[in-house]
């Protein structure tokens, strides 16, 4: 297999489709559910609707400190 | 003595940049050095760059700062396909692996390719530390400024979870006061607009802004009804049902499309009225809220001055408006305001934050930026010996003879690659890896754009006016030394009976002579001005003054020295290569004159064009 040129990249193309068919199995049969729920007990949805009785869309900012320069978070 | 490293990568735009006791002792991207633009991979080449200019290892690095969190940046990729689901499989299935791969792995990937510049010992390994997106961005436009005390206004894209934020610097602290959150954007709004008017998106931006100036802002209001509800404090919300960059591989939608009447413009196909028009609408509508942003923050922090930074703040058209129109006695722009420029606000944070570091402000400096001249330089030795290995025909004069023999090639009307002294940070070229012309020629424009950059027609080029002299010029009445100001040309200075068909449209209104500067000026007669003075870049001062005296006119025609899809040139090879690959004239390295003319024939194996994806 390693002296055949085309290896590599067949191997590569399977392995992009394997991951692609994961990536959606974990996407349908996971994130969707667990979303569908967070959805209905969120009380702060991502994408609202234009809000004509709020006179500004700003929100806090977080305070910030030494410590959370050590987090990736 | 403290050095303090900081880093932008993993996105675009990769830089780094080094402090020495909270100054900055050099700064440059990634893409300058790997060729490839606006580069996104770890910043080897830069920091090497950085560690050599101060004459250190990283061992004496006492920390490197990264420009933000990237589990934060995660968590809001994670969030936004919770609310979209099931929507979104093709984007998440696109950049999933991407992050599972490496990008959680952020921290462990940084030691590992920091390893590499301390011998593999874990133990002289700097600390490391995070700071967040919006933070590294406002600490690169305060602490860089020449304010002790200043407001503080990003705008960008996003980064962790705000896309825009408000601060208040005093001193050496730097506090945040509040801030709009992903989706509601405005920079991914002037970017939706790119990529539906046929651009790329994080590249093409400044396109669609040179673009406006042709078009009529007929869809302002569409834009303000549907698209973006504007508060009077200029906080907006948008309506992300026409948007499709939360979970999509594109930035607009159907419903997008819908209401513009048509798909987006295919990228490369001709542009017509109808992209210039939307440019125009988008542009206009930037403009206000930014404005509206301003007298915001001035009425509830009561500063005198504001600093700015993130992408939209290298929207100068907008800046000019804010200085003219603001509320604010003095504006002052990060000139690395995108994400390049948050390594060195990465840097500033871990001095001031982590290290305790005061501010000091130089008496009679302009600002902390020594012009933006941060990039490496080459003595003349360096040059002659580069140039020499190339084969390259060349004559060395002395400083007075290649001011005044470039000055009369520049009077000729000859296009000239001006390469000098150290190579500018950030995204503008202001003098020492640009190229040149006569603004008074007629034709530069069209020549420059055409044949030089191998770049769209329509595009505007920028003036260098010696400061001093500015006013007499263009209306403009404070100091735009990083060309981040847009300003008209004074009433003086333009042509109005020039015979132009005022029915003309579009690009077509190319054609008119606007001024006596032409070449600079723009159809709606504004400049992109950049102001020269002797302290900043002696050398370009003392050209544009011979300039001067042989035409009189103290301006220059200034863009960047590449082509299209070419990241600047960093050394004298890339220059050579630049000034054979086109249509330049001669070319200045230090003081070393080379005429096309006299060069050996410029072969090369392959189609040199395909190296650079278009922009």
């Amino acid at each position: 297999m390693a002296d055949h040129p085309q290896a590599p990249s067949r191997a590569k193309q399977i392995g992009t489709v394997f991951l692609k068919t994961v990536m959606h199995i974990t996407y349908y049969f996971l994130v969707t559910p667990v979303g569908l729920v967070a959805r209905v007990l969120s009380q702060e949805p991502l994408n609202p609707k234009f809000d004509e009785t709020l006179s500004s869309y700003r929100s806090p900012s977080r305070k910030l400190s030494m410590e959370r320069l050590f987090k990736t978070y | 003595m403290t050095y303090v490293i900081g880093i932008s990568a993993l996105y675009h735009d990769s830089a780094a940049a080094l402090l020495k006791d909270g100054q900055i002792v050099a700064a440059a991207q990634e893409e300058r050095f790997s060729r490839k633009r606006h580069d996104s991979r770890f910043p080897n080449n830069a920091i090497k760059y950085c560690l050599e200019a101060a004459g250190i290892t990283l061992h004496e690095v006492r920390a490197v700062v990264f420009y933000e969190k990237p589990i934060a940046k995660f968590g809001r990729l994670l969030r936004t396909y919770l609310a979209y689901a099931p929507i979104g499989v093709e984007s998440f299935a696109s950049a999933m692996p991407r992050w599972l791969a490496g990008k959680l792995q952020t921290k462990r990937m940084i030691r590992k390719k920091l390893l590499a510049f301390v011998d593999g010992h874990e133990r002289d390994l700097p600390e490391l530390l995070f700071t967040e997106h919006h933070q590294s961005h406002a600490a690169s436009a305060y602490y860089a400024s020449p304010f002790k005390q200043a407001a503080v206004l990003c705008l960008d894209g996003v980064g962790e979870w705000a896309t825009t934020s408000v601060w208040l610097g005093s001193g050496s602290t730097l506090e945040p006061l509040w801030q709009m959150n992903f989706p509601h954007s405005l920079g991914l709004l002037y970017s939706a607009f790119t990529y539906y008017t046929g651009f790329k998106v994080d590249s093409g931006e400044y396109k669609l802004m040179g673009l406006a100036p042709y078009g009529r802002p007929i869809y302002k209001e569409k834009i303000l009804t549907h698209l973006i509800d504007v508060k009077e404090d200029g906080t907006f919300r948008m309506d992300m049902s026409y948007f499709n960059y939360m979970t999509g591989l594109t930035m607009t939608n159907a419903k997008f499309d819908d209401l513009f009447g048509a798909p987006p413009r295919p990228p490369e196909s001709p542009i017509s009225q109808r992209e210039m028009d939307l440019a125009a609408s988008i542009q206009v509508v930037t403009e206000e809220i930014v404005l509206r942003l301003a007298r915001t923050i001035h009425r509830e922090t009561n500063e005198k001055y504001l600093c700015l930074a993130g992408g939209v703040a290298l929207n100068c058209v907008a800046n000019g408006r804010l200085c003219r129109e603001g509320p604010f006695s003095d504006v002052w722009i990060q000139p690395a305001a995108g994400d390049a420029g948050a390594a060195l606000g990465a840097a500033y944070v871990g001095w001031h934050d982590y290290f305790g570091g005061d501010r000091e402000i130089a008496p009679n400096a302009r600002d902390a930026m020594q012009g933006s001249y941060l990039g490496p330089e080459y003595s003349e030795a360096q040059v002659k010996a580069t140039l020499d290995a190339l084969g390259a025909a060349y004559v060395t004069l002395d400083e007075d003879q290649i001011m005044s023999e470039t000055a009369t090639l520049l009077e000729q009307e000859k296009v000239i690659g001006w390469f000098q002294g150290r190579m500018e940070f950030g995204p503008r070229a202001l003098g020492a890896r640009s190229i040149i012309g006569n603004p008074q020629s007629a034709t530069m424009q069209s020549v420059m754009n055409q044949k030089i950059k191998f770049r769209e027609s329509f595009r505007p080029f920028a003036p260098s006016v010696l400061a001093e002299k500015v006013s007499q010029w263009f209306d403009l009445d404070t100091v735009s030394p990083y060309m981040l100001f847009v300003a008209p040309v004074t009433k003086g200075q333009r042509q109005t009976d020039n015979g132009e068909d005022h029915s003309l449209l579009g690009i077509d209104r190319l054609k008119a002579l606007r001024s006596n500067i032409p070449a600079v000026t723009h159809v709606d007669y504004s400049a992109r001005v950049q102001t020269v003075d002797e302290n900043s870049n002696q050398r370009y001062y003392r050209l544009i003054s011979e300039f001067e005296k042989l035409t009189g006119c103290p301006i220059l025609v200034n863009t960047s020295f590449n082509v299209r899809g070419e990241p600047i040139v960093e050394s004298p090879e890339d220059a050579y290569r630049c000034f054979m690959r086109t249509n330049l004239d001669f070319l200045v390295v230090g003081n070393c004159l080379l005429d096309k003319r006299n060069q050996p024939a410029w072969k090369e194996a392959a189609n040199w064009r395909n190296e650079f994806a278009l922009d």
